[in-house]
């Protein structure tokens, strides 16, 4: 049977919501320990998914397709299970290969991570990575794929960090849109992105692309952020906006650079 | 206080399994897992302060403001408390129960959001509540089942 009802773990969360928002408490050192408590955890859980996962979804599409006798069953499985190790480790080492490259000619010193989790809250599209301060990784450090812009780190554990993509609500950049030149503010709405502040004068089309200008001193300048998907004119508003496809999909991201300095 | 740090324990591997599952199913299936463990704490008669450490923890891991999710949740947990202490609803009930304290839950994480500026005010996302209500149908009686077979962790056995 249920207790009777307290109202202490209430006032807890009351006083704590408060001390944070204003500001009377730093949530870094609370939310640091924190990560680092799920590190290991979400390192193993990742591994296992990653690794053994697909390896065995390989081996059991393999599995289907072929109609052997006995003697040979066994030597196709074996090498089945060595052609699905091989598969993802083609598709590991493609990806790693497009970021390398990308590596190679971008002007920044970057940090290559590993996506290992997502937030718990399911309406936070934040995410972890592998990587924390003792690799270099600092509050507030730019995030980018060879797609384009990710997001940036919210929190760093010592093993691990927290990142805030562009997606996520309360993410803002400025941006510039490449052909018109036309500036504003991009803000993520909780799973997509919404460009605001635009000039209604602006001669901007749908598809063009999106890029950073570097003005909020956090995200390179000229990276994609996305394009145009579809513009929004308010009769009366002294803007315009526009909803943006982000260059990123955040759906498949597994592996991402941070950026540590010019 | 055994059986407390068993149900902190098992809500701490949902967690940490919903955080790497989630990267794998996408955003095709969401559901919240610290919400069933609410409520399964709630319905199941667990000490408030064994919830409240386990939202706390699943505040602190999340993108989102601190404490945030532990005013709305133990909100919705005062609310549900009040319910149950005058009605015993049976399993049948479980889904529109979930349902409907999920759904006020994440109405009022999104008001106390709003109330604070942290953003604009939108209506939560109904299929949310509608998967964790599903999701419930196989948490609860997995969670029973648990903490069943390992009752001999925290009941002490009559000699």
């Amino acid at each position: 049977m249920p207790k009777r009802r307290s109202f202490l773990p209430l006032l807890v969360g009351l006083i704590l919501f408060s001390l944070f928002r204003t500001g009377v408490l730093k949530e870094e050192m609370i939310k640091s320990f924190s990560l680092s408590l799920l590190f290991p955890f979400q390192k193993a859980f990742s591994y296992f998914y990653t690794e053994i996962c697909s390896l065995f979804e390989d081996y059991l599409f393999l599995l289907d397709l072929k109609e052997e006798n006995e003697r040979l069953k066994r030597e196709l499985e074996r090498l089945k299970m060595e052609n699905a190790l091989l598969r993802e480790e083609k598709r590991e080492a493609e990806r790693l290969r497009r970021i390398l490259k990308f590596k190679e000619t971008v002007k920044f010193e970057v940090i290559v991570a590993r996506v290992i989790g997502e937030s718990p809250d399911p309406h936070s599209r934040a995410f972890y990575i592998d990587r924390g301060s003792l690799d270099g990784i600092k509050k507030g450090m730019p995030l980018i794929t060879p797609d384009g812009i990710v997001g940036k780190v919210l929190f760093t554990g010592p093993k691990s960090s927290l990142i805030l993509p562009i997606i996520e609500r309360g993410a803002s950049l400025s941006v510039m849109l490449e052909d018109s030149g036309a500036r504003g503010i991009l803000e993520g709405q909780g799973g997509r992105c919404l460009l605001r502040y635009l000039s209604q004068e602006e001669p901007i089309r749908e598809g063009e692309r999106i890029l950073a200008t570097g003005l909020d001193g956090v995200y390179p300048k000229g990276f994609s952020v996305g394009t145009v998907k579809r513009i929004i004119k308010k009769p009366g508003a002294l803007f315009m906006e526009a909803e943006v496809e982000p260059s990123v999909r955040f759906d498949r991201l597994q592996e991402v650079m941070v950026i540590r300095k010019e | 206080m055994r059986r407390s740090v068993l149900f902190f324990l098992t809500g701490w591997f949902y967690i940490v399994m919903f955080s790497v599952l989630r990267v794998l199913l996408g955003s095709g299936f969401l559901f919240d897992p610290l919400m069933i463990m609410m409520i399964y704490g709630i319905w199941r008669g667990y000490p408030s302060e064994a919830i409240l450490l386990l939202v706390l923890m699943g505040d602190l891991l999340g993108g989102k403001a601190l404490g945030l999710q532990t005013v709305s949740k133990m909100s919705t947990a005062l609310i549900l408390q009040g319910l149950l202490s005058v009605t015993r609803p049976s399993f049948l009930w479980l889904f529109p129960l979930v349902l409907v304290f999920s759904y006020l839950g994440f109405l009022l994480q999104e008001l106390l959001g709003y109330l604070t500026f942290l953003w604009a005010f939108r209506l939560p996302p109904f299929k949310l509540a509608l998967f964790t209500a599903l999701s419930a149908l196989l948490i609860f009686p997995l969670n029973d089942y648990i903490f069943k077979n390992l009752r001999f962790l925290y009941v002490k056995k009559l000699s």
